[in-house]
């Protein structure tokens, strides 16, 4: 993929995760509980790893192709997979010991993704520079 | 001849003794100077009240009716002849040529004798007076032998020295007079103490949290309840406040509250009693010694006259500026706290100021049949390693704490849902257990059953609970179900709402033939305890966490934690840690100051249903339990004993906000002549959806009113009135149209007044089936919410007497509604129920299900 629709995508789908958090769901669900706002909630999770991928694909926009490609090749792994993941997890654990829920896997996940991602294009852009 | 070897060695034993005095003692009067007496009275370890030495003539201030140990001694130390001593106050005489008299206080021991406490009743002029043991003279041997042989000593031959008296001023220490916070006792939930036991090579084991299934085993407990390991123990402070390799906060965020209110010297002190949490309450507040910072509460150590969490409540009441503790309990911790207040009896009072319950199970919640017979969300570590559920059931079968956790008898009077369903594709359990378990009887029958329970491995099917300590469970909740705060003791009440993972009941089913248990939800409760159990005490100020709100992820990012808080760690809701700190600083702030927490059902926010009065009338609402909100009559104020409801009055005009879903009804009675106009509107956020007006309705002074409504505004019934007062409801408003209709006589017979003087209608309610509301929810294709309400009927009354409502959110792929008439001791419950089949296509689940069964047979 390119950087530009990789940036256009990944924009659109934060904008609209950002709309759907901060007022989508009061306008779609209504005010107080109901099983579609926790359902909401829950896909909004799944996706919000797109977020950070946004973040990256902006960094990167500005950088040498190689940079990008170098990114993106792990991020078309990790995305898909932390997303299956993310949807995979419980809303809830039962377990309060080793507590695995959608919010823990997420967290993980976005952690190892911001991560690796900077020394990815740390190291595709020192790379770069020596050439 | 054994008499006479005895004669013969006490004789020697006392020429023995008696010699060295005998050579030293003084036959004539008490010598010139004789050494002076001191009463120490104070905590000799340096917490407060300080040890003081009072000597003859002194002032000291001291804080009164707070107990200290005491003691009495001699500056020279060397006489031990005085046995003890009486402490009076002096009390001065009433007339100017009276006489002084004395007040007993105490009695007092010497220092090597055993120790004393006492409290100073009031200030001013106190006496001490040692008293000593008649002393033998020289004549002694004589005397005693003269005794042996039966006849009576010489008088001269014993001499007791004169008693010994100081007299000396006590003063209370200036009280406290600005900001004068109670220390903080906290005792934690279940689970939530950490116990050790020595280890096999030295040092000690930590077996919980447990590592593995042999620490848990390790902990458990005979079939009487009884540890069978008696060397476990706790230690000083140690709860659960962050887990390990997880760094999952349990009480660190509460905790830190805590030593920042004592760092920054709001309160003297608090302290987090830890307690084995496996034993009967009675075992947990009669047993705990601390020694060496270990607290035992089994074994030969446990014995003390000063059980651990008596002593600390003691302690942090004498170290408090307000002479009072405040105590902050969590889950099982209210239990504890409880039964404390009913050991102390009427000194309750003057030890604890209020008490703050979070997320208490106060009379059991469902959630503990489950992981009481299947060991349900037990397990602990990746396919049960740590703990597996069928080590974790066996560990609570036998464990009294599970069996506190059940639903009391008291609960079902309360709550209507079942907490045990049985399919129809399981009629030989329903032949031995019936369809449904709403009672306690009922309860103690299923789990203490021996039909389909099973001795194995196998989680799937229930295991069989010990019926002496179900029994004994239920004595103790005979007594905690009924407790109200004492006296002067201001009690709050917290409830988490919105966690719709929260368990409140089982259905038993065959599938494949096998026995197929899953679990009924709700989202009225924390993910554990259900909502009418954390708010169970009437007296109580009820509050409500929503942790549905708190746990969307937008609050969840901001908060910086994307774990959902649910029972467990409630008390990490930082608004809530809020509240608490300013509840303990008596601050009053408005309740939206803080995020999460109101003081009415989260769910109400859909909808409330308001309704305003104009009119000579009173207006007053009634729920089925006959709590009130409006004017009581006999002070005069406002009181709204119903939760979620709130009366407000604008010169004539009267309101009344009901969360929709409370079952009530509204009474009016008029004091003058005029007209009235009642309106009720249904209001969801801020727009009124529905409304109802009655507009110029006559009225007298003898006019009665009576409007109820079992659920919301399209439950409600017609107006009825009772124009004179006779009992009999003469005129009728629809509640469609607002207008006089038919001038009805409703009753064949006359109206029975109500408990409170008003006729209750004869409207002989069918039996009523309620509607089940099935709303399909946008954006969820595949999910149906079901909220369910169930109405109990007398059959011999005519009343009807709607019953607590769980609003019930399952899964569903297809709902079908079905009415199951069940009959329950005197009663006809008729339940509308929705029957929702639970889809078993979740693969993952099933995948979740063979790996874990995969691992528990290699491990």
């Amino acid at each position: 993929m390119k950087k530009k629709p990789s940036l256009l995508i990944s924009g659109v789908i934060s904008a609209i995760l950002i709309v759907l958090s901060y007022v989508g769901i009061f306008k779609l669900c209504g005010i107080g509980y109901s099983q579609c706002a926790d359902t909401l909630d829950d896909w909004i999770s799944v996706f919000s790893i797109i977020i950070f991928t946004f973040l990256f694909s902006l960094i990167t926009y500005w950088m040498k192709n190689e940079v990008f490609t170098a990114w993106f090749r792990f991020t078309r792994v990790w995305v898909p997979l932390s997303m299956v993941a993310i949807f995979l997890a419980p809303s809830y654990a039962s377990d309060w010991m080793f507590p695995i829920e959608k919010g823990t896997v997420l967290f993980i996940a976005n952690i190892l993704f911001v991560s690796i991602s900077l020394i990815i294009i740390a190291r595709a852009w020192w790379r770069g520079r020596r050439v | 001849m054994k008499i006479r070897g005895e004669v013969v060695t006490f004789l020697f034993a006392c020429v023995v003794f008696s010699l060295p005095l005998s050579a030293t003692a003084d036959i004539s009067p008490p010598p010139p100077s004789l050494p002076s007496v001191s009463l120490t009275w104070g905590n000799a370890d340096g917490t407060a009240p300080a040890q003081i030495q009072i000597v003859d003539g002194g002032v000291y201030e001291v804080p009164l009716g707070v107990s200290a140990p005491a003691f009495f001694s001699f500056d020279d130390g060397t006489d031990s002849t005085y046995v003890s001593s009486s402490l009076s106050r002096v009390v001065p005489p009433s007339e100017p040529d009276g006489q002084e008299t004395r007040e007993f206080v105490a009695f007092v021991a010497p220092l090597e004798r055993s120790r004393t406490s006492f409290a100073w009743p009031s200030a001013g002029e106190y006496e001490l007076t040692a008293i000593q043991l008649p002393v033998f003279q020289e004549s002694r041997v004589p005397s005693l032998f003269a005794l042996l042989i039966g006849e009576v000593a010489h008088a001269d031959s014993l001499f007791p020295a004169p008693p010994r008296k100081i007299r000396f001023t006590i003063r209370e220490v200036p009280r406290c007079t600005q900001d004068c916070f109670s220390n903080v006792l906290f005792l934690p939930g279940i689970e939530s103490s950490r116990l050790y036991r020595p280890g096999d090579e030295g040092g000690e084991d930590k077996l919980w949290e447990p590592n593995t299934n042999a620490d848990v085993r390790d902990l458990f407990l005979t079939p009487a309840g009884e540890s069978i390991r008696n060397d476990i123990y706790t230690k000083e402070g140690d709860v659960l406040d962050e887990l390990p390799i997880v760094g999952i906060n349990v009480y660190k965020s509460f905790l830190g509250r805590m030593d920042a209110l004592k760092s920054s010297g709001a309160i003297v002190d608090y302290e987090a009693v830890p307690y084995d949490w496996r034993l009967s309450l009675d075992d947990i507040l009669q047993y705990g010694q601390a020694i060496d910072g270990k607290v035992y509460y089994v074994g030969e150590n446990r014995a003390t006259s000063t059980p651990y969490i008596v002593q600390e409540l003691r302690r942090l009441a004498a170290t408090s500026k307000s002479g009072k503790v405040t105590i902050i309990a969590h889950s099982n911790g209210g239990l504890v706290a409880k039964q404390l207040t009913q050991l102390f009896g009427d000194e309750v009072g003057g030890l604890i100021d209020s008490m703050i319950f979070v997320a208490v199970p106060q009379a059991g919640t469902p959630m503990a049949i489950p992981a009481a017979l299947h060991g349900y969300e037990q397990d602990h570590g990746p396919f049960g390693i740590v703990t597996s559920e069928a080590t974790a059931r066996a560990f609570a079968s036998t464990s009294p704490m599970a069996y506190h956790l059940l639903p009391s008898a008291q609960y079902f009077t309360y709550v209507d849902d079942p907490v045990v369903n049985i399919d129809d594709s399981l009629p030989e359990w329903q032949a031995q257990y019936g369809e449904t378990v709403h009672s306690h009887e009922r309860l103690q029958q299923f789990v203490t059953g021996v039909y389909g329970k099973t001795e194995s491995d196998d989680i799937d099917v229930p295991i069989r609970l010990d019926a002496e300590l179900m029994t004994r469970a239920q004595t103790l909740h005979d007594s905690l179900d009924v407790w109200t705060s004492p006296q002067g003791v201001e009690l709050i009440q917290i409830a988490g709402w919105g966690v719709p993972k929260t368990v409140k009941g089982v259905t038993y089913k065959a599938h494949e033939g096998e026995v197929q248990t899953t679990a009924d939800f709700t989202v009225d409760g924390d993910g554990t305890v259900v909502v009418p159990s954390a708010l169970w005490t009437r007296e109580g100020k009820n509050y409500w966490v929503d942790l549905a709100e708190r746990n969307r992820l937008l609050n969840r990012v901001e908060n910086l934690n994307l774990r959902k808080i649910k029972h467990m760690d409630v008390l990490e809701v930082e608004p809530l840690l809020d509240f608490i700190d300013d509840s303990l600083q008596q601050k009053q702030l408005p309740i939206s100051n803080y995020p999460f927490i109101s003081e009415y059902s989260p769910s109400s926010i859909e909808k409330r249903l308001h309704y305003s009065l104009h009119s000579p009338l009173t207006l007053d609402l009634y729920d089925e339990h006959g709590n009130h909100t409006g004017v009581a009559t006999s002070t005069g104020r406002v009181e709204e004993n119903i939760p979620g409801t709130y009366f407000v009055q604008f010169g004539d005009t009267k309101y009344l906000f009901v969360d929709s879903g409370v079952p009530h009804h509204i009474v009016m009675s008029g004091y003058d002549t005029g007209t009235f106009t009642f309106e009720v509107g249904e209001v969801l956020g801020d727009t009124t959806t529905h409304s109802i007006a009655f507009r110029d309705v006559p009225t007298t002074p003898q006019t009665k009113v009576r409007f109820d409504v079992s659920s919301d505004i399209f439950s409600a019934s017609d107006l009825l009135i009772d124009e004179d007062g006779d009992g009999t409801f003469e005129t009728t408003y629809a509640s469609s149209t607002g207008e006089r209709v038919v001038p009805v006589v409703v009753a064949d017979e006359p109206v029975a007044p109500s408990g409170n003087g008003m006729p209750v209608a004869n409207t002989t309610t069918p039996e009523v089936p309620i509607p089940v509301t099935i709303q399909t929810v946008l954006g969820a294709a595949t999910t149906t919410e079901v909220a369910t309400t169930t109405y109990a009927t007398t059959t011999s009354a005519e009343k009807v007497i709607p019953k607590q409502k769980l609003v019930v959110k399952k899964q569903v792929f297809r709902s079908v509604q079905k009415e199951a008439t069940t009959t329950i001791e005197n009663a006809t419950l008729v339940a509308s129920v929705a029957s929702a089949e639970i889809p078993h296509t979740d693969f993952l689940a099933r995948i979740r299900g063979f790996l874990k069964k995969f691992f528990h047979s290699v491990f």
